[in-house]
């Protein structure tokens, strides 16, 4: 694996050069305020004209992750006409521009291999070609964050701030301003060359370690997430009193769906205008009320608690079981975007306490 | 006689939505008496203005009409007695957003007009037509109603 | 302020008065707050509020939320001025009834418009602007208020709303367009500013209805202006300008300025301001013979 050392405040010109060789850049800059005094500074990965005012490394989080350019909000699949009595299919032709994102952070790079399980004939058995073709041109340069805010848990589940997984070429942030470069994978190297000219030396492996230990103990909501599984699979405890009490204030809104990283459920739906239609895929969710309704009016998911129920274990338990795969990455987006501020750290917390308990106590209905 | 309707390059697609007992016979009346008015127009007939909801509307902005036109009874003529009232306070709103969304409120005209008034149906519709003609078409809307079509070229 | 809440609070849940209280309590991190349904009398301490508590609570009493339907014949619920005069619409509208709740009014000096802005107190840098119109930071309709209440005024007159509205109705009507196709590109149709709204109370949203399917379901612009405008459209004369929609919409979309606007189009025409009187019918289900129609040929 070769490393390098990058100047932090020659990005922008890496930006420059990246597009100057054609590909498409997406980086993270700073979202026009509107003319409001309530506004807040947002980032959004957004695609670039060229590397000025980019916002590589600052902040957070983007607010939208990696998703909406592999996974898109909304996109035709296939196209019909009723013509001469009967109905011709027709291709659409999608694009699959070679793209670059850069400043991608680790939560949101490890949620790649997340949906690419789902949509890839990997682990589900199904290709969706959009997807895969969209992801085999993009190339993902990671950059590792230094600190979390209160809402980043990725230290509970599993990865770290300056996790590698996910990434194509690795950037982390030292004290000095540089950047230490890992290439992970071919992609990397082929984004490595193009910025030849501004990468130097070899990286400094031991300082590069150092910042990622200092980094761990900024995200500090540590919850112990190891039991969580083994709970989830005891069916017993799909009935715990605990899905209603957490789950009560949950409005249903979906915004934690839209904005999760991992999470992939969508709808189809087909589009008419006079003879000729499109058949689209968009992005759904599990938190709506008719999305578990059956024709016959019949709904197994008719209450909001048992909607959340479901968001979890898909998280902690269906994704491991169903796609090898990881359900959350630690991200925070969910708790930060919620109207009334669930917390899914909170139901780790609580299911890792009754894991923990010995069996006895767990069934005393006076234990708090 | 009849006056010669001239025609030209862009020819807007007019929608009208009407109440039957009103409009819509006042519009029969001008066919009836031979009457003659630009034939942009096509009209649904309702039974009544207060059944309009917005939703018709924007529905029809949706399908590439340039531009829209409700009518009923007077005020106080109604045949349900109420409903023009209620479609006057919604129209009134309705206007009010489309235009606050930033679409051209020349493309959308609303009146009054009785059984009896086939002229004044055919000065609304020729003025209106003049109009939305002068504005061209909704591009606005067009470059909207078909957003997948550009995928069907191949890459 | 907190501890006589919290009393009377107690009082109420001992006497069996109501079944739950609606309130308050500390969130995820020390810049939060959270909505929680408290029972017994013992949880009452957990009750705050200070200008973390943006969250508008009257959403749990609609009864679309099921909450309702859980077998609540009274329910406490600790309100601002803003949250009262949603309650005041839905009772209004016939939603609610004035002796299914419990109103615990608490005066109100503005909210944070933002948690992340929050930095220990209140101050013009984090005040959220609808606090700066507001004329109901002392409530008034209240079923308990805590300690003294002072005279109100309400007799100041009607400011008209935000200056973005002012400034994109300055704008020419195909730059406003041009506006919100930008804004609302970033809008993936997730429905939080439907479901954080106290008035939305369809059991069906029409845009849920596929035979026929009224609204496009699919996110592209044609469907998401179609939504929009439905909202606006629906909330005519209803919205109680809290500000809810915005605050929820995950991708930083200013999605009250519709209604915003239109509040300001429905006091101007038909003298209406929602969420002031239990009685006075809402302006679209009512009329006047004279009402304006200088727009009508």
């Amino acid at each position: 694996m070769k490393t390098a050392t990058l100047q932090k405040s020659d990005i922008g010109k890496c930006l420059d050069l990246l597009i100057q060789s054609q590909k498409r850049v997406i980086a993270p800059q700073l979202r026009p305020r509107l003319d409001s005094p309530d506004a807040i500074d947002v980032l959004m990965l957004t695609p670039l004209e060229n590397g000025d005012n980019h916002q590589v490394g600052q902040g957070i989080l983007p607010l939208n992750g990696v998703k909406e350019f592999l996974f898109v909000k909304h996109e035709p699949i296939l196209a019909f006409e009723n013509k001469d009595n009967k109905v011709h299919i027709k291709e659409v032709h999608h694009k699959y521009p070679e793209t670059i994102i850069f400043g991608v952070r680790p939560c949101d790079a490890a949620s790649i291999a997340s949906q690419n399980a789902v949509f890839s004939s990997d682990n589900a058995g199904y290709n969706d070609q959009f997807f895969t073709k969209r992801l085999e041109n993009t190339t993902i340069v990671t950059y590792s964050c230094t600190t979390g805010d209160q809402s980043c848990f990725c230290t509970s589940v599993g990865l770290e701030p300056d996790s590698d997984r996910g990434s194509d070429l690795h950037l982390t942030e030292l004290p000095d301003n540089t950047l230490h470069v890992e290439i992970k994978t071919p992609a990397g190297e082929r984004v490595a060359n193009i910025l030849a000219p501004l990468l130097q030396g070899e990286g400094d492996q031991a300082a590069r370690d150092t910042a990622g230990k200092e980094a761990h103990k900024n995200v500090s909501r540590i919850r112990n997430s190891h039991l969580i599984k083994a709970w989830l699979d005891d069916q017993s405890n799909f009935d715990d009193e605990m899905w209603e009490r957490l789950g009560e204030k949950c409005i249903g809104c979906g915004a934690c769906t839209f904005m999760c990283p991992t999470c992939h459920c969508f709808d189809i739906v087909d589009e008419t205008r006079g003879s000729k239609g499109y058949r689209i895929k968009f992005w759904d969710s599990c938190q709506f009320d008719h999305f578990t309704l059956h024709s016959s009016g019949h709904n197994p998911r008719d209450k909001q608690y048992k909607r959340y129920r479901n968001r979890f274990t898909c998280k902690f338990k269906i994704y491991q079981d169903k796609f090898n795969a990881q359900g959350c990455v630690g991200c925070g987006r969910c708790i930060r975007d919620c109207p009334v501020n669930l917390d899914i750290t909170e139901y780790m917390k609580e299911v890792d306490l009754k894991a923990s308990l010995p069996n006895a106590l767990r069934q005393d209905p006076d234990f708090e | 006689m009849s006056k010669k309707i001239p025609r030209h390059d862009f020819e807007p697609k007019i929608m009208a939505f009407v109440c039957k007992w009103c409009t819509y016979s006042g519009a029969d009346l001008a066919g009836t008496s031979r009457m003659d008015y630009s034939p942009n127009v096509r009209m649904v007939r309702l039974p009544c203005s207060g059944r309009i909801d917005p939703q018709f509307l924007i529905k029809t902005f949706e399908q590439g009409v340039d531009g829209v036109i409700v009518s009923g009874c007077h005020p106080g003529d109604c045949h349900y007695n109420e409903g023009n009232y209620y479609a006057r306070r919604r129209n009134l709103a309705f206007r009010q957003l489309l235009d606050f969304q930033g679409i051209d409120l020349g493309r959308l005209e609303f009146s009054w007009i009785s059984a009896a008034e086939a002229i004044k149906w055919t000065k609304v519709i020729d003025a209106f037509t003049d109009r939305v003609r002068a504005l061209g078409p909704h591009k606005q809307y067009h470059e909207l109603i078909d957003p997948y079509d550009h995928y069907l070229e191949a890459a | 302020m907190i501890e006589a809440i919290r009393t009377q609070a107690r009082n109420l849940l001992e006497n069996k008065e109501v079944d739950v209280i609606i309130g308050y309590a500390e969130g995820s991190d020390s810049t939060r707050t959270t909505p929680v349904f408290i029972r017994k009398p013992e949880e009452v301490s957990r009750l705050i509020f200070d200008p973390r508590c943006i969250n508008s609570l009257p959403l749990y009493l609609n009864k679309r939320h099921e909450y309702p339907q859980k077998g609540w014949k009274r329910t406490g619920i600790i309100a601002k001025g803003c949250d009262i005069r949603a309650i005041t619409q839905l009772i209004a509208e016939n939603q609610l009834t004035r002796e299914e709740v419990y109103i615990i009014g608490v005066p109100c000096d503005g909210v944070v418009s933002h948690f992340s802005k929050w930095d220990g107190r209140l101050h013009d840098g984090n005040q959220a602007t609808k606090c700066a119109e507001c004329d109901v930071h002392t409530p008034t309709d209240c079923d308990f208020f805590p300690g003294e209440r002072p005279e109100v005024d309400r007799s100041a007159p009607y400011k008209v709303s935000a200056p973005q509205v002012l400034n994109l109705m300055g704008l020419n009507t195909d730059k406003r367009f041009d506006y919100w196709r930008q804004e609302f590109d970033r809008c993936f149709k997730c429905y939080a500013c439907r479901e954080v709204c106290p008035h939305c109370s369809c059991n069906i949203c029409i845009t849920d209805r596929t035979q026929p399917n009224w609204v496009d379901q699919a996110a592209h612009t044609k469907g998401v202006f179609a939504w929009h405008i439905t909202r606006a459209m629906h909330l005519v004369g209803r919205c109680t300008g809290c500000g809810e929609c915005t605050r929820a919409c995950p991708m930083d979309i200013q999605v009250d300025l519709f209604n915003q606007r239109l509040k300001d189009v429905v006091q101007e025409s038909f003298g209406y301001k929602s969420g002031y009187s239990q009685d006075e019918k809402p302006p679209l289900i009512t009329y006047k013979t004279d009402d304006s129609e200088d727009f009508i040929q």
